[in-house]
């Protein structure tokens, strides 16, 4: 293992602050989720991109009918929190200066692998969530919508970016590590 | 290990101890001690030339091939 013994305090404080603040995306992005399925009139403003779900979630669709799209939407969520959860620790550890360490790099792949599934997942469930939102209007009023956007190709990309960072800084710690041993 | 490593012979004839040795060629004792019990991946080329340097020899004399049995 390869660490920065002391930090650039820069580095150090930089990394504190955004573990903190992926601490506070960490807690609000579930909660929010579920605020928008159980509130959704009070809630509306925190449907940016989600326009066509606007028009469908709202008060009127039953209360069991917006849990069974819940369910849906958390699988989604479900992997936007653990690219989170692995973000705060991988930035802990580079606060601490553990910046090629085994768990750090283990944890970017993580992170690729999250989002990579996260998209993959937020399109698979898209359908069952409008079928559940409209299945209470009855025959001939139902839908099934299917989203893919600019911005899932964007999530791609980035997965596909940290996934090839990540594999970059393992030959980097490979390559520190054979320095390590060559006097 | 195939290659031997005379470091302790070479330095036994100069009469120089690790400690003089490790502060010519600027290494620290540890890794002298590594080096010399031949516990290390490789030796740069530079620390090969500062030690040549020091105990005035070439680098034949301080590296051995013996093929393992």
């Amino acid at each position: 293992m390869t660490d920065i013994k002391t930090p650039p305090s820069n580095l150090r404080s930089l990394s504190r602050f955004m573990a903190g603040l992926t601490t506070i995306g960490l807690l609000i992005y579930p909660l929010a989720d579920i605020a928008i399925y159980l509130r959704p009139q009070m809630t509306q403003w925190m449907m940016l991109d989600a326009d066509h779900m606007g028009s469908v979630l709202n008060e009127g669709v039953p209360l069991m009918y917006r849990l069974y799209a819940l369910a849906f939407s958390l699988a989604g969520v479900s992997f936007t929190v653990w690219a989170l959860w692995s973000l705060r620790r991988l930035f802990l550890h580079y606060s601490r200066g553990e910046v090629f360490s085994a768990d750090a790099l283990r944890l970017m792949k993580n992170i690729a692998i999250a989002i990579f599934a996260g998209v993959i997942v937020t399109f698979a469930v898209h359908a069952p969530i409008s079928m559940a939102l409209t299945w209470y209007l009855g025959r001939g009023h139902r839908e099934i919508s299917l989203d893919f956007g600019s911005g899932d190709v964007a999530s791609l990309f980035t997965a596909g970016v940290v996934l090839v960072i990540s594999r970059v800084m393992a030959e980097a710690q490979r390559a520190a590590d054979e320095n390590t041993k060559f006097v | 290990m195939a290659i031997i490593v005379n470091l302790d012979v070479m330095m036994a004839r100069r009469k120089m101890r690790s400690k003089e040795l490790a502060e010519a060629i600027d290494i620290t004792e540890a890794n002298l001690s590594l080096l010399k019990s031949g516990k290390v991946k490789g030796v740069r080329f530079s620390t090969l030339e500062r030690i040549c340097a020091v105990l005035e020899c070439q680098p034949g004399e301080l590296l051995e091939f013996r093929p393992d049995a």
